[in-house]
């Protein structure tokens, strides 16, 4: 959904520069709302090029159909004090480019200053409008890049109340009354930087700053109350107030989920199921589709949908069928981002289902394939969401990420002279599971044997002869010879071959104001039997558990009727960290590397 | 717009504009038309998401613009295949889609305008590009998605790597070029293993009052486009048409019939090269009062990779150049353009030089008979002094001189000189194949140490070539801090042991020094058993033999060079060690070897790994999968300790070769017609350079008449140099001429440098100097010239050997 907007930018942003590469000396924000749907800014910023580097230095303006922008000008001031202007033809309107899938009106406009050196200060203005009041711009004052000055004034007509939340508690404006007219003014000085790093798909908007809603506004036709979270889930039911509506042509889907047990859950998780098989995830953001669905029977006959549209298809197929569901907004973000005590539906970035009669309470996301009824992704779990159409409040999601992605590895082994053929079966839930679905329905027929080579085994180790195969959806057959290594007296071989992206997070510095974006957490079991024709294990037996907060593990490695057992079962929480809590972690980490065994030695 | 633009243009976009089009005809009609009889169903294509039952690509040349019409028709096998029904094409508000769905029934469901996303402009400022994007309707297994897309591009129709390749199998696709007829392409086909040869026909078709040439090619059964780990970025394995126009307007254009026509055309495009009064005013800052060329080279091309951004972007590279005060004064530059501004301001001190464009391992390989210019992706400078050569890296920032990357290592290039020297005659494009180079080196020493806890371990690292390369350019960058911040990295990502501490780094000619300490903890086993394992660094090659099986395409290694280390391990008192079995593999390109030794109260480990080639071609993949299963076991090793260990010595390593190094190729023959071939510096073949008869450490390091001794050592890239005056007279100064010379494979390449030196060296005494360069060397062969009374001496070659490493 909008909030999109930010992450794509900067995530545009973040593959173009790295931190302190240049800094904003100064940045001036003056914005002046007309209406309770329209409002002028004007932006003035300059950014000084601290190094080589810097000189890639470009302004990226966010535009869609909501958002104008104009005017642009600006001026190279170089270090010999010689000025140049930025011509126009260093300023061009680009689209956004993402995969086929999601289609958006989202576009940038690329201010590229030419000939920039180190010491060159670049100063950009230009103007901004808006029609949706959503869009306003927020303020921030702590981002990716040091921010030396800034200040940020906003004026609002009384009749156009805006309301505004601070990352910081220090953050106090200025605030003056004229006539009908609040002004209210932020000033900040050198606040320094923050950043995030991770995997760029799930790197989160750690930037500091002030955001800005209206308390009411008009967004198309709509009107938005932004006073209580109720409000502004009356607002999503407005919006996609004919979205549930029935249509006859969906009867005989009903009728054939209904067509086997009647027991709800039965129905539900039979609808659920026809969802997954028959839709395509394709999103269409464009306008007011950012957050308005198509109504079901036009994502019936499509065949596609993206998140909101599947799921009021699933809430209106549950419905007909006599169970009680709703849609629910949920932010996908890390909750420690989320702000509950200021209601915004730009809070939001997904859509799911909500049936509160079925389980207690069952949350459904239409929009995975591999995940079974009752089954919710770890990027909705404990997080955010809001109810719309039935209680109408926020709520957090049921938090199971330790059963949320698991892989586990069945193996089983025959010690040789000079090697060990294992053999087993890899089952997973959640994303490894949906990531086994996507080699499994690959054109390349090597695709699963790469997935097992590249993800699911350790980097450097003396792997050979790896054969994959597919027994179901969420399971592969797997084997692989390690060689086993003559030591004399000993034999020394490798029996944990897996990877643990986790232990490759210890050679990050945890660093002051970095954030550390890490994804989803994920939970790995190695289980492996492995038959020593005749030879024993020298390795002491371990038996070992620890629940960290962010590592629990467990590893037993014995020796029992000629057979060794190797178990390892760990559990990494992930999630977004700052540097403090990254030390922790990574203490633990080396706990668990410390007691993993990878390599056992036999006689 | 430039004309480089232009090409850029015409290279990576296709941007359309209005084409009026018909509806589609029946489904069965197109499919009749195309003599396409069946469509298949799942069963023919078990597990395959969709199969292409017929994809036509159209490219119509008009005049000054050209039109590409693409018609696809899917069959959707599996829930899975749905994907392929979203669609996104380059195209701005003017151009053509339509698209359908059309179920097993024979019922059809249009894609309207309206759910076609494209989006408007929405500012005043330039729209370079954008695209747009459908969704097909309603689309289930067992369906047929059709879609055609016109667009319409407003320049000619010069270049076109094209490729028949989906993401999913086609059973007919045809690639139709239309031109008028005094128009004229040369065109190569790529033919993927397993494909017939494509069924080319050529006939007439009439356009109004002109007729044109249409030339129709038919692939049957395309395989799929995969995408494989470690592929190089090319079509290498799939099939294809390479066009290249070879005629326009009835006039014959032959620049790219052979690579010396299309060098001539690159230096027409470039030259005369013009070096004005601010290039020469650059040249005379960067150089002060330097008078030795080596010097000079290198200030001169530090200066401008000070001052000029190289961005990376050759496409428009050939056709047109920025003019090299321009490139002073925009301070940008692709590479093209840097090595223009390189070799203007060499002109200005009367040396000449040479465009050298390379064949990267990104692109197809090229050949001298394999004429594509979009394949030479890598450009480089060799300037001649008059005493020697350097190689100019233009590609990118921050590169010493004459160090060549992996990427053009082994690889085809095409000389093109620029500018002749002072007294060198001018010279023709010519084609040559660059070496494999040393300098590539990244080498560490460690010693272990035990207490009683802990391994604590002290470290030397020293990188070089492609590996020193982010230090440097963090250095430029930054300075200290980031160099700090850089090593603090390597080290964590690297070597896996906890508390890292002292660490230093230390700038070395042509590379990095690294020291510091750090812990291991120690690894008890049972009782007083203990195992030391090599698992605390990063792997030195992440391929598996696993990697090799079954694969379409090439891999493309991650580097080319040398990782070798010496581990020095103290155990505790008392204890013995159980060492796994030595080994030296060789496989070409790669070669590994580790050993163990007992010493006095330690064990040292030594092992290399040399890479002298990026590439690893399908036909080498059954002896590689081999080689790298067995150096994936030697080089995870284990060491054992105990004093219960019985005592043993470590054996011998086990050699097993896999595959050597092809026979080198016999010396390349002037071909008729051709111009004779020629070699840039770095570039010599075995032929241009002869390998010294004998290994050099065997030849006499004396003067006939016995006046100086040269003696000395090779550390990396410097040579120390010890000279003795054997004579009872003073030498007053002396002029070195000394080649720098490195093995490769069979034969060697050289540099020679001179030097002057001014202190006299008295009577009887020596004076030690040291030369160095910016890659390493294994050899270095040295004469000297001196005055001794008015009489001028000559004496030489003194031969250096590469002194074998510490142990």
């Amino acid at each position: 959904m909008i909030k999109a907007l930010a992450i794509s930018i900067l995530c545009l942003v973040s593959s173009l520069l790295f931190a302190a590469d240049y800094e904003i000396s100064s940045a001036n924000h003056v914005v002046s709302i007309e209406s309770d749907s329209f409002a002028t800014e004007h932006h003035t910023e300059t950014v000084k090029i601290l190094n080589e580097e810097g000189i890639d230095y470009r302004k990226l303006i966010a535009v869609n159909p909501y958002i104008q922008v104009s005017n642009i000008r600006g001026t190279i001031t170089f270090p010999d004090g010689h000025t140049a202007p930025i011509k126009k033809e260093h300023i061009a309107e680009l689209p956004l480019s993402g995969g086929s899938e999601t289609m958006s009106d989202l576009k940038v406009i690329a201010v590229v200053p030419q000939a920039l050196e180190k010491g060159c200060s670049v100063t950009i203005e230009y103007d901004r409008s808006i029609t949706s009041l959503l869009y306003l711009d927020p303020w921030v004052y702590a981002g990716y890049f040091p921010i030396k000055n800034t200040h940020y004034s906003i004026s609002y007509p009384n009749r156009v109340p805006i309301k505004y939340v601070a990352d910081d508690a220090s953050i106090v404006p200025k605030k003056t009354e004229l006539a009908d007219k609040t002004t209210l003014v932020f000033e900040s000085a050198s606040s320094g930087e923050v950043s995030v790093i991770g995997q760029t798909h799930d790197l989160e908007d750690v930037q500091r700053g002030v955001e800005f809603v209206p308390l009411k506004c008009t967004t198309d036709k709509y009107l938005l109350s932004t006073e209580t979270w109720a409000a502004v889930a009356q607002w999503f039911s407005d919006v996609s107030k004919f979205a549930a509506q029935w249509d006859p042509a969906l009867d005989p889907i009903v009728q054939e989920a209904q067509s086997g047990s009647k027991a709800p859950e039965d129905v539900a998780d039979a609808l659920y199921r026809y969802i997954q098989k028959n839709y395509a995830y394709t999103a269409v953001e464009v306008g007011i589709g950012g957050f308005k669905p198509r109504f079901a029977k036009q994502t019936f006959g499509n065949k596609y949908g993206d998140c909101k549209d599947l799921a009021f298809l699933y809430v209106t197929l549950l419905r007909k069928a006599g169970i009680e569901a709703y849609p629910a907004l949920i932010s996908t973000h890390s909750p420690r981002l989320f702000r509950s005590n200021f209601p915004n539906p730009l809070q939001f970035n997904h859509c799911i289902a909500y049936l509160p009669k079925i389980r207690n309470g069952t949350w459904v996301d239409c929009t995975v394939k591999s995940f079974r009824f009752g089954e919710i992704p770890a990027e909705d779990q404990g997080k955010y969401s809001l109810i719309a159409g039935g209680p109408n409040n926020l709520v957090q999601v049921p938090d199971d990420r330790r059963n949320a992605n698991v892989m586990k590895i069945t193996l089983n082994g025959v010690l040789g002279d000079k090697e060990i053929h294992w053999t087993g079966m890899m089952e997973a839930t959640g994303i490894p599971a949906e990531i086994m679905e996507m080699v499994r329905s690959a054109v390349n027929r090597n695709s699963s044997r790469f997935f097992a080579i590249q993800q699911l085994m350790a980097p450097d180790v003396p792997l050979q002869k790896l054969e994959t195969s597919q027994v179901a959806e969420r399971s592969m057959n797997i084997g692989f010879v390690l060689p086993v290594v003559e030591t004399r007296p000993y034999k020394l071989t490798l029996v944990n071959t897996i990877r643990y992206p986790a232990l490759e997070y210890l050679s990050i510095e945890p660093k002051p104001e970095q954030y550390l974006s890490l994804g989803s957490p994920v939970r790995v079991i190695v289980d492996a039997t492995l038959d020593l024709a005749g030879h024993h294990l020298i390795t002491n037996p371990v038996n070992s558990e620890k629940n960290g907060n962010y590592v629990a593990y467990k590893v037993e490695i014995s020796e029992q009727q000629g057979k060794m057992h190797y178990f390892a079962d760990a559990f990494f929480a992930n999630g977004l960290l700052g540097d403090k809590e990254m030390q922790d972690g990574q203490q633990e980490l080396r706990s668990f590397a410390a007691l993993l065994n990878r390599t056992v030695v036999l006689q | 717009m430039r004309k480089g633009a232009l090409f850029l243009l015409a290279v990576l976009l296709h941007a359309p504009a209005i084409f009026a089009q018909v509806g589609f005809e029946p489904l069965s009609d197109t499919l009749a038309k195309y003599d396409i009889r069946t469509v298949p169903d799942q069963s023919a294509y078990p597990n395959t998401p969709a199969i292409g039952i017929l994809s036509v690509t159209e490219f119509r040349q008009f005049g000054l613009r050209q039109e590409r019409r693409y018609h696809r028709i899917v069959k959707i096998l599996t829930p899975q295949g749905k994907r392929y029904g979203n669609v996104k094409v380059p195209c701005d508000e003017s151009c053509h889609i339509e698209a359908r769905t059309i179920k097993p029934d024979g019922r059809i469901i249009n894609v309207r305008g309206s759910d076609v996303v494209h989006v408007e402009k929405l500012s005043g400022y330039q729209t370079p590009y954008t695209f747009s994007q459908f969704a097909l309707p309603a689309v289930e297994a067992g369906d047929v998605i059709e879609y055609a897309v016109t667009n319409k591009i407003d320049y000619p129709l010069y270049i076109e790597d094209f490729g028949f390749a989906e993401n999913y199998p086609v059973i007919k696709s045809i690639f139709v070029l239309i031109h008028p007829d005094d128009y004229s392409y040369a065109y190569t086909q790529r033919i993927a293993a397993g494909m017939e040869p494509f069924k080319v026909q050529k006939d007439q078709v009439r356009d109004g009052q002109n007729y044109n040439v249409r030339t129709t090619f038919t692939a049957l059964n395309v395989p799929p486009a995969l995408s494989e780990p470690l592929a190089p970025d090319t079509h290498d394995g799939e099939a294809g048409i390479r066009l290249l126009i070879n005629g326009k307007s009835m006039r014959k254009l032959d620049v790219f019939e052979d690579w010396w026509s299309f060098g001539g055309f690159v230096e027409d495009n470039a030259g005369p090269l013009i070096d004005g009064l601010k290039v020469k005013n650059f040249v005379t800052q960067a150089i002060g009062t330097n008078t030795d060329p080596a010097t000079i080279v290198k200030l001169v091309y530090q200066a401008a990779d000070h001052k000029i951004r190289i961005y990376q972007d050759i496409s428009g590279g050939g056709f047109d150049f920025q003019p090299p005060e321009k490139t002073l004064e925009r301070k940008v530059a692709g590479p093209y353009d840097f090595a223009v501004f390189l070799a203007s301001c060499f002109k200005s001190l009367n040396w000449g030089s040479e465009l050298v464009l390379v064949n990267g391992h990104s692109r197809e390989e090229a050949s001298k008979t394999a004429v594509f210019p979009l394949d030479l992706d890598l450009v480089f400078l060799n300037v001649k002094t008059g005493s020697a050569e350097f190689l100019l890296d233009c590609n990118e920032n921050g590169m010493p001189a004459n160090v060549l990357p992996a990427e053009s290592m082994n690889r085809f290039a095409l000389g093109i000189p620029l500018t002749s020297g002072k007294g060198m005659s001018s010279m023709a494009p010519y084609t040559t194949s660059m070496p494999y180079r040393e300098g590539n080196r990244n080498h560490l020493d460690m010693d272990a140490v035990s207490d009683a806890q802990n391994w604590n371990l002290t470290f030397h690292w020293v990188l070089s070539g492609d590996y020193q390369e982010p230090f440097v350019r963090a250095y430029r960058n930054q300075g200290d801090a980031e160099v700090r911040k850089e090593v603090s990295d390597y080290l964590r990502e690297n070597l896996h042991a906890s508390e890292v501490k002292d660490v230093n780094y230390q700038f070395v000619t042509n590379g990095i020094q690294l020291d510091g300490k750090a812990t291991l903890p120690r690894h008890t086993i049972r009782g007083n058993l203990e195992l030391f394992q090599r698992d605390f660094l990063s792997s030195d090659i992440d391929v598996s033999s696993s990697m090799l099986e079954k694969r379409v395409h090439s891999v493309l290694l991650p580097y080319a060079g040398e990782v070798s280390a010496t581990f020095k391990i103290h155990p505790a008192a008392g204890s013995r060690v159980a060492v796994p079995p030595a080994y030296d593999l060789e496989c070409h390109p790669l070669h590994y070897a580790i050993s163990y030794q007992n010493q006095p109260n330690a064990i040292v480990v030594d092992e290399k790994l040399s890479i002298r080639d990026l590439l690893i071609k399908p036909d080498q993949f059954a002896k590689m999968g081999q080689f790298l299963d067995q150096y994936h076991e030697a080089h995870s090793w284990a060491l054992l300790m105990s004093p219960d260990l019985p005592a043993s010595s470590p054996a011998a390593p086990i050699k097993i070769v896999y595959a050597t190094a092809p026979a080198p190729a016999p010396a390349p023959k002037p071909e008729a017609g051709a111009p004779k071939p020629q070699t840039p510096a770095t570039a010599k073949p075995a032929s241009a350079t002869p390998a010294p008869a004998a290994k050099p450490a065997e030849k006499a390091n004396s003067c006939k008449d016995a006046r100086v001794m040269i003696k000395g050592t090779i550390e990396y890239h410097q040579a120390n140099l010890n000279v003795q005056n054997l004579t009872a007279d003073t030498i007053d100064s002396a002029t070195f001429t000394i080649s720098f010379g490195s093995y490769v494979s069979d034969a060697s390449s050289e540099i020679r440098n001179t030097y002057e030196r001014k202190e006299p060296i008295p009577a009887g005494q020596t004076k030690s100097w040291s030369f160095g360069m910016e890659t390493s060397f294994d050899y270095v062969k040295v004469y000297i010239k001196f005055m001794q009374k008015g009489v001028l001496h000559e004496c030489g070659p003194f031969w250096i050997p590469h002194e074998p490493e510490k142990q």
